[in-house]
């Protein structure tokens, strides 16, 4: 009987999580750290919008520096546009320039203060990923891929969305999970 | 499709364990620290044969900076809330290649007595889920489960010694 009633729930569940549509993102406006504003429907024309919280003094974040360079330069030529956004509060503009720098990140980085977008996307971590539409559609959420160890990645998930998109099909696996460091939030 | 299977999977997971060594052993001496690797199984045992006794399990690493700084008060609270029926147990997201390196100094300058496990499941995402599909994998975060293995509390993010002993309490006096 408990058996048969787990999975019922679970069924229940799995349809429920099916019959949802896609959640939409609010706009907004921030200046990146170099002063320019950017609006996310300023991008209303682009194949996607990946918005990225991360961050300077994560581990895990910094793992993936080499990794989001290398995917901004990848798809920015096929229409992708990336933002970068640090919604951390210790973490200064200076801070986040030399970081960039540094580390040889050529996309625009956004400073969120009072981490406002953090909570509107409801972003938790970094470095966590949403893919949106030119029409603020929720096209992907989650990690970059399943291992902060590049050599252990089995799957890329963020590439395997964009790849989706670009071919114009439904992206497959809408969401994933992965452990990042908690955003630092205002109190 | 996946995710019919993945909530099935987990479904049926949850049903076995019965039968199972008890897990939870805490640390003999800060000389000899142990830490022990947790898959799908291991977890399973650790949740569900409770003896009765809360579990307070933290999620954490060694480069987690607000992780480290919420340490000491939760060896504070294995301190003292161990003879209240509450177990502190820690889990690690360090690599396995990393216990004797990074995990086991730390809990040996932490003089945490409590049992130590390092994730050792094969997918973050697995490993995530188990704990709690609501959770998003950001660290530190403490998941209190009753005396039945159910997941009562979820604290996400640096907390304080109140905050701990106040969750603890919580799900103590559920208990009775």
């Amino acid at each position: 009987m408990k058996v048969l009633q787990t999975i019922l729930l679970t069924i229940t569940v799995a349809v429920l999580a099916f019959a949802e549509g896609p959640k939409k993102a609010e706009n907004f406006t921030l200046q990146d750290i170099n002063g320019k504003k950017h609006s996310l429907v300023d991008y209303k024309d682009a194949e996607a919008i990946v918005v990225m919280f991360i961050a300077t003094q994560c581990p895990v974040s910094n793992a993936y520096n080499e990794r989001m360079a290398a995917l901004h330069k990848d798809y920015q030529e096929k229409g992708i546009v990336f933002l970068g956004i640090n919604s951390n509060k210790q973490e200064s503009i200076e801070e986040i320039k030399g970081h960039a720098a540094e580390h040889g990140l050529t996309f625009p980085i956004l400073k969120d203060h009072k981490n406002v977008i953090a909570d509107k996307f409801s972003a938790s971590f970094t470095p966590e990923i949403f893919v949106l539409s030119g029409g603020l559609d929720i096209l992907y959420h989650g990690r970059i891929d399943d291992s902060q160890r590049e050599a252990r990645v089995t799957t890329k998930d963020l590439r395997k969305a964009l790849d989706e998109i670009l071919t114009g099909r439904p992206v497959t696996t809408t969401e994933t999970k992965a452990f990042g460091c908690t955003i630092k939030r205002v109190s | 499709m996946m995710q019919f299977i993945f909530w099935i999977a987990c479904g049926l997971f949850l049903l076995t364990g019965e039968g199972q060594p008890a897990v939870v052993s805490r640390q003999q001496t800060s000389a000899a620290i142990e830490v022990r690797p947790i898959d799908a199984n291991t977890l399973n045992i650790l949740l569900h044969r409770r003896n009765g006794r809360v579990l307070m399990l933290n999620v954490w690493a060694t480069w987690c900076v607000p992780c480290v700084e919420e340490f000491p008060d939760l060896v504070r609270l294995d301190a003292s809330h161990r003879t209240k029926g509450v177990d502190v147990v820690t889990l690690s997201i360090d690599y396995e290649d990393e216990i004797e390196s990074k995990v086991k100094p730390f809990l040996r300058r932490m003089k945490a007595g409590m049992p130590a496990y390092v994730n050792a499941f094969a997918k973050q995402e697995d490993f995530i889920t188990a704990l709690s599909p609501e959770w998003s994998g950001a660290i530190p975060a403490t998941f209190v489960f009753d005396s039945s293995g159910s997941l009562r509390e979820t604290l996400v993010g640096k907390q304080s010694f109140k905050s701990f002993v106040t969750a603890a309490e919580k799900v103590l006096r559920k208990r009775k």
